[in-house]
């Protein structure tokens, strides 16, 4: 009889190990989903810094009320290509969404663009990049809210507690984004 | 206490439909597993009830006694639903693991060209669908087929594949695509292939074996023996049983499909909603399947199971139209004016946005009859062109549930009076005239899934740069026995003539370019002589020479080159 209660007490015990082992393993994996998602932004952020130059030379001829943008463009590329602060980075990044958002607001006034199959493709280009960087900044947002609410949730907070897995923060918008793009017609 | 909304929110939507399909599985799972328990009950209390009243003499010592005990309740439970698990496992195993490959070739998919504009838009949009689920990779495959529809695939080793028609692709600006590719990647992110392949291999399982106890062909030959101990007795028993398997997988077969169908239209909602959280627009979807629905949804070879995969059920059929808990039952998807309402309620707007920016299309649709079933749905012009509107020809006009001849509509009789009196003038085709006959325009029509230009009046056939190619690998024409041997008299006879000889027609100019065409052979092997043309790579090939390279081409072991005597 006494046997039964050592094997019971055995079994609930290792199933009470595997559980938290479980549990320490998913909040592992939620924390390199985050890094990666995070790199992912990044990916798509070189992909439009890449793109620039060949923007900048296509439309260049065509553009010509928009010199001024197009020299502040590649200025901000610069910028965000050397800066060494995460800030910094950012900040440039943002002052190129909203350049190339009024480049692209502006599109429309030259015909001349319309015919061109290499500013079509571009512009094909620019926007899905546009779309891919505000894509996976949601993506991140949505590991990172997982991630958060695991740690913070009954039973893993125990598990995140003891091996310091700490919360991460949202992607916020920087504030130069947030300003409504002007378009001078 | 919190009241719910009086809209039902995005998020609410998601969650209601997880609930149903969990709710939906159970009963599955159960009804799965009661059947076979039925199964195994009904079979040994029949064999014990022959036992006891029969008295057959048999080897083991059991009970004589019809009833069971408890732990021979228990453990024939047990043991088949272990048999059950395990057949459902292996079915669902081999159906899960199937390369991908064999399904796209089916459905005629290609690999996008980034060349082409539109395709490159559509590789971009995955491209960022898969930024934002994060699943990676997606391939992204076009079908060459004129109607509108969408399909998403997954298999068991995380293969993943998005599919869009020609015609969709064609018809849809960007955010309307946005939202299309949002859907599907909903449906990849749901993992909604794993559960419909899981559903529908327990269906399959009680349809394999309904069909293989439903066999009572041997009756026909067993002689029955009039009297006696175990013969007649023992047969009856084997027939009972029989019997008793039969109703009991046709019974599975019928309430899993049924329960199938309401899981596979509880996950559309599903993807309709997180599509339109995912791409925040939910009114380019509602846009997006209002142009599919009011369209031909492309003929491909649904394998039975196949149509849940597509956006909207790709074969056309008066249940869908309609709306009604009856016809509701039966179908894979939900009725698409219920998606519209939905999205365009979360879009804070209502259905006259839509009506109001409704497909060219201000003509009707109509779904037609031909040989094999219903068709469409088409416009009165589209009828036209393809030849298949004449006064007997039953058609159902699109939301309505009614049928009749095409004679019954003013919209066709005018068309069809037209097109008596001159030959094929009736409406403004493609082209303008037909390269060879110059009778008659050009009509855009199908063949072996290519859009082709075909002149009714000759017969001849245009194809752009690339689509005989592409029919070659094509078998979906049968062609004749008598026929194929006409066709190889006709080549053995071609062998020893020259190129002039072969074809006495005069050079036609090029319809789509302009250049004058040039003749030549197709290949030396099939010596069928067809107009190209140089510039654009068009192919012109006047009656019966299509057709004539199809048959050589296919049956290759019937036309060896002959020897040289």
């Amino acid at each position: 009889m006494e046997n039964y209660i050592w094997i019971g007490i055995g079994v609930i015990a290792l199933g009470l190990i595997a559980y938290f082992i479980s549990m320490y393993n998913t909040l592992v994996k939620y924390r390199v989903e985050t890094d990666n998602a995070w790199s992912q932004i990044d990916v798509q952020l070189k992909r439009r810094t890449d793109l620039i130059p060949n923007l900048v030379e296509t439309v260049k001829g065509v553009m010509k009320f928009e010199t001024n943008t197009l020299t502040q463009v590649m200025e901000a590329r610069g910028r965000a290509l050397g800066a060494t602060s995460q800030r910094d980075r950012l900040k440039a990044e943002g002052e190129i969404s909203g350049l190339l958002g009024r480049l692209l607001a502006v599109w429309e006034n030259y015909p001349d663009l319309k015919s061109n199959r290499n500013a079509l493709e571009l512009q094909e280009e620019l926007t899905t990049t546009e779309n891919r960087i505000s894509y996976t900044r949601g993506h991140y947002n949505d590991v990172v809210a997982n991630l958060n609410t695991m740690i913070v949730q009954f039973p893993t907070n125990l598990v995140a507690n003891t091996f310091r897995i700490t919360k991460r923060e949202f992607f916020e918008t920087p504030e130069t984004e947030k300003a409504p793009v002007k378009v001078s017609l | 206490m919190i009241q719910a909304l009086p809209r039902e929110t995005v998020f609410e939507a998601q969650e209601r439909a997880r609930r149903a399909t969990r709710f939906l599985f159970a009963l599955v799972l159960f009804t799965y597993t009661a059947i076979f328990n039925a199964a195994a009950f009904a079979c040994i209390w029949l064999y014990r009830y022959f036992n006891a009243t029969r008295g057959l003499q048999l080897q083991y010592d059991i009970h004589t006694d019809p009833l069971l005990t408890a732990q021979e309740i228990l453990v024939i439970t047990m043991v088949s639903t272990s048999v059950a698990i395990i057949l459902g496992w292996l079915h669902f195993i081999t159906a899960r693991n199937q390369p991908l490959d064999r399904l796209i070739k089916l459905l005629g998919a290609k690999e996008a060209d980034p060349s082409d504009s539109y395709h490159a838009r559509f590789i971009n949009t995955v491209q960022e669908a898969e930024a934002a689920t994060g699943i990676k990779p997606i391939r992204a495959v076009i079908i060459p087929d004129m109607g509108l529809n969408a399909f998403s695939l997954e298999n068991g080793k995380s293969e993943r594949v998005i599919g869009i028609t020609e015609g969709l692709l064609g018809r849809l600006d960007r955010s309307e695509l946005t939202a299309v590719i949002s859907h599907e990647a909903a449906h990849l992110a749901n993992k909604d292939s794993e559960l419909t392949t899981t559903l529908y291999s327990l269906t399959s399982i009680f349809a394999k074996l309904s069909r293989v106890f439903g066999n009572f062909r041997y009756l026909g030959r067993t002689r029955f023996r009039s009297s006696g101990r175990g013969g007649g007795g023992g047969l009856a028993l084997i027939l009972l049983i029989q019997l008793v398997l039969w109703a009991l997988s046709t019974l599975g077969c019928a309430i899993t499909k049924i329960l199938y169908l309401a899981i596979s239209r509880n996950r559309e909602y599903l993807a309709d909603a997180h599509a339109a959280e995912m791409c925040k627009d939910p009114l380019s979807l509602a846009e997006a399947l209002n142009k599919i629905a009011a369209s031909s949804r492309g003929s491909f070879p649904t394998a039975d199971g196949l149509a849940t995969v597509f956006i909207i059920n790709p074969k056309p059929s008066l249940l869908d139209e309609l709306e009604g808990a009856w016809a509701n039952m039966f179908s894979t998807h939900p009725p698409v004016q219920n998606r519209m309402k939905k999205l365009v309620d979360w879009a804070k707007a209502n259905l006259d946005v839509l009506k109001k920016k409704a497909p060219e299309q201000a003509e009707p649709s109509f779904l037609y009859k031909d040989e094999q079933g219903w068709q469409g749905p088409a416009s009165p012009k589209q009828m036209m062109t393809e030849g298949v509107l004449a006064p007997q020809t039953w058609v159902a006009p699109l939301g309505t549930g009614e049928i009749g001849h095409a004679a019954d509509y003013a919209e066709l009789v005018t068309l069809l009076n037209n097109s008596q009196g001159e030959t094929g003038q009736s409406e403004k085709t493609i082209q303008d005239k037909c390269p060879r006959c110059k009778v008659t325009g050009l009509a855009e029509t199908e063949y072996e899934g290519n859009p082709v230009l075909h002149c009714r009046f000759c017969k001849g056939y245009l194809l752009k740069e690339g689509a005989l190619e592409r029919m070659m690998a094509r078998h979906e024409k049968e062609f004749p026995e008598d026929e194929i041997l006409k066709a190889k008299d006709i080549w053995l006879a071609a062998h020893h003539k020259k190129l002039k000889e072969s074809c006495p027609w005069p050079h036609i100019k090029c319809s789509l370019c302009g250049d004058e065409m040039m003749k030549s052979f197709h290949t030396l092997h099939t010596r069928v002589v067809i107009d190209r043309c140089l510039k654009c790579g068009a192919i012109w090939c006047d009656a019966g020479e299509l057709e004539m390279i199809q048959m050589i081409v296919e049956r290759q072991n019937l036309f060896f080159a002959p020897k040289r005597v």
